[in-house]
């Protein structure tokens, strides 16, 4: 069995002595940015600690669980395994950023209604991936349901009722 | 109750617009100014001495704010995780003591790798870390002991002052199992062990811990008791009960592993020492390695059967691996060694079961709290009785059901009871019979199918102080109502389902209802969400609350309609005297006045509810412990890949006592959600431990079911309405999962002939039992 790999943030601090900051602009949510950090920097870092965009969750910092997925350039990515300093004039679209002018995506209505949600701490993550799947293919079978979010844990709904609201949000009108 | 106008009716959660908006605040989301970052040094041993803690070098580090060891904690801090209390708020000698053997900080003597041994505060993570680094600890090795028989024989190294390191023990005796088991006219014995599963939520544990000016102490965590959690806090850090304040945050998942940890008391102490806001928040390898999860155990079982199928004797010996401390494995090894036994009519029992300290982590609570090992235990031993005696293992369970009515041999009263309809249900939806009868031969892969059963608790009680709830309800300016309950939300929807009493009471929209988040300053007590009591013992309480403000709010109405208060009826937002809904009045207006008119007053309607039951008696364990008992039955079709040991669910089938299911959407959701993490547990959810080490304590290698391990499931809700129940509920959370593994194990028994005794139920087990299968036959 492999050991797990772990950040390692004092390797991290010694790999970045001397290093200079990093400086990108980048879009989140429709908003633009410039933003400087320190090079090792993680998206997730970024969004949650620097940008208070906690909506975004940390659910093992290591590319496991799916709970930090957020979409580049409309594609789902983890966050806890993005540097930031890759993101040069990228846009990125966090679960805070869906609702649009306060009014639902069909996904988080088909979510609520469906009973998608229960502890919530998987939830941001798997509408964005779900997200993602219908911008794709606004048709999705089941099948194709599981394998676009075969990469987000919920430890709490059993699964059946995310499926169902996915399948619900792209009938929705 | 036919005309319930809420209650009984799906509704979407009422935290799920900030759930899925994503402004819900969870405790690593929680951010206060001039906040710094805590971090846990641990032991690196299983067993050790621990010398000195030089924490100098460390303390020079600059952006260092605090470091904080054993002697840092005041004297008598010790816990256990157990809230049994005597009319007097002191520890009752229950039938269950408290094993108060843990300290905040390891005193002296590591006992498993990850033990805390001292934790720093810094301005940043990096700083924090390197600080632990900097920490000199003086270890000196211990010989350890992991295997808990090993742990029990003489000269065993000890872990704690207690005799062959054993922390509690049962022995029960109940009419005559020699006398059983010489009627019996087919007897079985057999060894199944069980592993140990974590309760892997997936939001971490966190607490931020603040310190005002006048040294009282605020924390924002994640609790299921925070109740208890202000209580052990005070008792930890010797401080009054007073100065001690909780907040909830929501809460990323429990399933028993969000209980009071030993991170919210040494947040509390970093904060004290740095005067500063501290944030800790467990990274998923420190869940993994030092949050309780799941206790393995080791069950040897024998039982007896008459030629009709009667139940005659079961004799039983559990050995319940602790880990380091006790946490609460002595009321797990109650249920252990009790709760099955109430499932079907046993006469004739005995059990002796032990809790066995080790050098491994802690085990704890986790959904079905002790009954998930011993009812695979037991449900695949029905299994083989039923083969031995030629019978259909669904005619076997019918034939020693609980029944309504009956008083279970340890003092059980069953006052509800749909445990026979459950199994029937199950059988016919699954196509039991057809299925069963199948010839399997011919397919490369074969099928087959399987049953479970079940019973469980609504609140158990251990001890004989208060086990109930309180809730209040008031009305406000606007006729919007707020609902305080001393109940845990932690994602199974309680505030739902109690917004949905209240809603129900006073005749208002659900949309009408604020239920904030939990504040020990203001929340009234409750015991929080253990046992399966939350929805039946607060729910009540919450009922209670609702009519007291409702009766308060009648006054009013009474006056606006001249009628009697004691005739008025509150029914979609309206206030009418029985019989004439013409003559109504507004419940906004009603609520209008109470509020502004002069000698009004505001509304505060109080509830609490205690359940009728009683602690076991400490010398015979006699003792009806819930007011309401839930039953089960599930059913599993599985698809076994013969060369290579694949276990492929097809289907479930689950059908479940839950009194009255008050959200059905929610129940149904409880049930999907433990069918899966049951699956989990029964077929690869395993923390694999070499020498004391977790060998996986993450994600990649520690599996959980996803969703393409998912197959259909059909649920069925049995209504039995409860006679104690609120609106005849029980709980439902934790049943849901307590049958699921030994249903697949008896699946890929039917399908391949052969029983895997031991959790999970691995493609390697089964390569391995049917080559020795095949052995067998050749050499016969
Ligand atoms: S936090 Fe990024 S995958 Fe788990
Ligand atoms: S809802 Fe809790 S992890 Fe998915």
């Amino acid at each position: 069995m492999k050991r797990p790999k772990r950040r390692a943030a004092r390797r991290r601090a010694v790999l970045e002595k001397g290093q200079p900051l990093r400086r990108i602009e980048v879009t989140i949510n429709g908003e633009e940015f410039d933003l400087t950090f320190k090079p090792a920097r993680t998206l997730l870092e970024l969004l949650r600690d620097d940008l208070d965009l906690t909506g975004t969750k940390e659910g093992c910092d290591g590319g496991e669980c799916g709970a930090c997925t957020v979409l580049i350039d409309d594609e789902p990515r983890l966050a806890c395994l993005t540097l930031a300093a890759t993101l040069r004039g990228k846009k990125i679209l966090t679960i805070e950023g869906l609702a649009k002018d306060g009014r639902l995506h069909p996904l988080q209505r088909a979510f609520l209604e469906k009973g998608a949600v229960q502890c919530g701490y998987c939830t941001p993550g798997v509408i964005l991936s779900a997200k993602a799947l219908l911008d794709s293919n606004p048709a999705p079978t089941e099948e194709d349901i599981k394998k676009a979010l075969a990469g987000n844990l919920c430890r709490c709904t059993g699964y059946q009722k995310i499926i169902s609201a996915v399948l619900e949000a792209a009938a929705a009108p | 109750m036919a005309d319930l106008r809420v209650v009984g009716h799906s509704h979407p959660r009422v935290d799920g617009l900030d759930k899925v908006t994503g402004t819900a605040r969870f405790s690593p989301d929680i951010k206060l100014p001039r906040m710094i970052v805590g971090k846990i040094l641990r032991s690196p041993h299983p067993h050790a001495k621990v010398f000195h803690v030089d924490t100098s070098r460390a303390a020079r580090l600059p952006g260092v704010k605090a470091i904080v060891t054993a002697a840092d904690t005041p004297d008598g801090n010790r816990r256990s995780s157990t809230y049994q209390f005597d009319d007097q708020g002191e520890r009752a000698a229950s039938s269950t003591p408290m094993v108060m053997d843990q300290t905040v900080f390891c005193e002296g003597v590591a006992r498993f790798v990850g033990d805390e041994v001292a934790a720093v505060a810094a301005i940043d993570e990096e700083t924090a870390l390197e600080a632990l680094s900097l920490i000199k600890v003086d270890y000196d090795l211990l010989p350890p002991v992991f295997n808990p028989l090993k742990a029990m024989e003489p000269g065993a190294p000890l872990l704690h002052d207690v005799e062959r390191n054993i922390a509690y023990k049962f022995v029960i005796r109940r009419g005559d199992v020699e006398e059983g088991f010489a009627q019996a006219h087919v007897i079985h014995e057999e060894i199944y062990t069980t592993q140990l599963q974590h309760q892997a939520y997936l939001g971490p544990t966190a607490c931020v811990a603040d310190v005002d000016g006048a040294g009282r102490i605020s924390l924002w965590t994640e609790l299921q008791s925070p109740f208890r959690a202000r209580r052990l806090l005070s008792d930890m850090l010797g401080l009054p009960a007073s100065k001690v304040r909780i907040f909830q945050t929501h809460v990323g998942g429990g399933f028993g592993g969000k209980h009071f940890k030993r991170v919210q008391p040494i947040c509390a102490l970093l904060a004290l020492k740095a005067r500063r806001p501290v944030r800790l928040c467990l990274t998923r390898e420190e869940e993994f390695i030092a949050s309780p999860p799941r206790h393995a155990t080791h069950i040897r079982l024998k039982m007896g059967a008459s030629r009709d199928g009667a139940l005659v004797a079961k004799e039983t010996y559990i050995v319940l691996n602790s880990g380091a401390y006790g946490e609460v494995g002595p009321i797990i090894l109650d249920t252990m060694t009790k709760r099955v036994d109430s499932l079907y009519r046993f006469a004739n029992i005995k059990t002796d079961s032990f809790l066995v300290y080790t050098n491994t982590v802690p085990g704890g609570a986790f959904r079905g709290f002790g009954n998930p090992p011993m009812d695979f235990a037991l449900e695949s031993h029905m299994d083989t009785l039923a083969e031995k005696l030629a019978m259909d293992p669904v005619e076997l369970r019918l034939k020693n059901a609980r029944r309504v009515g009956e008083v279970s041999a340890h003092g059980w009263e069953v006052k509800s009871c749909a445990l026979t309809e459950c199994i029937e249900k199950a059988a016919e939806a699954s196509r039991w019979k057809e299925k069963r009868a199948r010839a399997k031969s011919s397919r490369s892969k074969p099928r087959g199918i399987g049953i479970g059963c079940m019973i469980h608790v609504s609140g158990c009680r251990y001890y004989p102080g208060f086990y109930g709830s309180n809730a209040v309800v008031t009305i406000g300016d606007n006729g919007q109502v707020y609902l305080l309950s001393g109940e845990s939300e932690l994602g199974q929807g309680c505030k739902t389902v109690m917004a949905q009493i209240v809603a129900e009471e006073l005749g208002i929209r659900v949309a009408d209802i604020v239920v904030p988040d939990l504040d020990t300053d203001f929340s009234p007590h409750s015991l929080g969400a253990y046992a399966d009591r939350t929805t039946h013992i607060g729910g009540n309480a919450t009922r209670l609350a609702a009519i007291d403000a409702k009766q308060q709010l009648f006054e009013f109405a009474a006056e606006m309609l001249e009628a009697d208060p004691g005739d008025l009826v509150a029914q979609d937002g309206r206030i009418f005297p029985k019989g004439s809904p013409q003559r109504a009045v507004t419940f906004l207006e009603v609520a209008r006045r109470s509020w502004f008119r002069a000698g009004g007053k505001e509304i505060v309607g109080r509830g609490s509810w205690d359940p009728p039951s009683v602690p076991p008696d400490p010398e015979s364990q006699y003792g009806n412990v819930s007011s309401a008992y839930t039953f089960g039955a599930q059913v599993a079709e599985v698809e076994v890949d013969p060369k290579t040991g694949k276990v492929t669910i097809l289907n479930f089938t689950a059908a479940h006592d839950v009194g009255k299911a008050i959200n059905p959407m929610a129940v149904e959701g409880q049930l999907e959600g433990a069918l899966v993490q049951g699956a989990g547990y029964g077929l690869m959810e395993d923390m694999v431990g070499v020498d004391g080490r977790t060998y996986n304590p993450n994600f990649l290698n520690y599996r959980l079911p996803t969703m393409l391990d998912i197959a259909p499931m059909k649920i069925m809700m049995v209504e039995s309405n409860d006679p104690v129940g609120p609106y005849g509920a029980k709980g439902v959370a934790e049943p849901a999962l307590v049958a699921t593994a030994p249903a697949l194990a008896n699946a890929v028994y039917h399908a391949i002939g052969v029983r895997i005794t031991s959790l999970p139920v691995t493609p390697q087990k089964i390569l391995a039992a049917l080559r020795a299968k095949e052995a067998k036959r050749r050499s016969e």
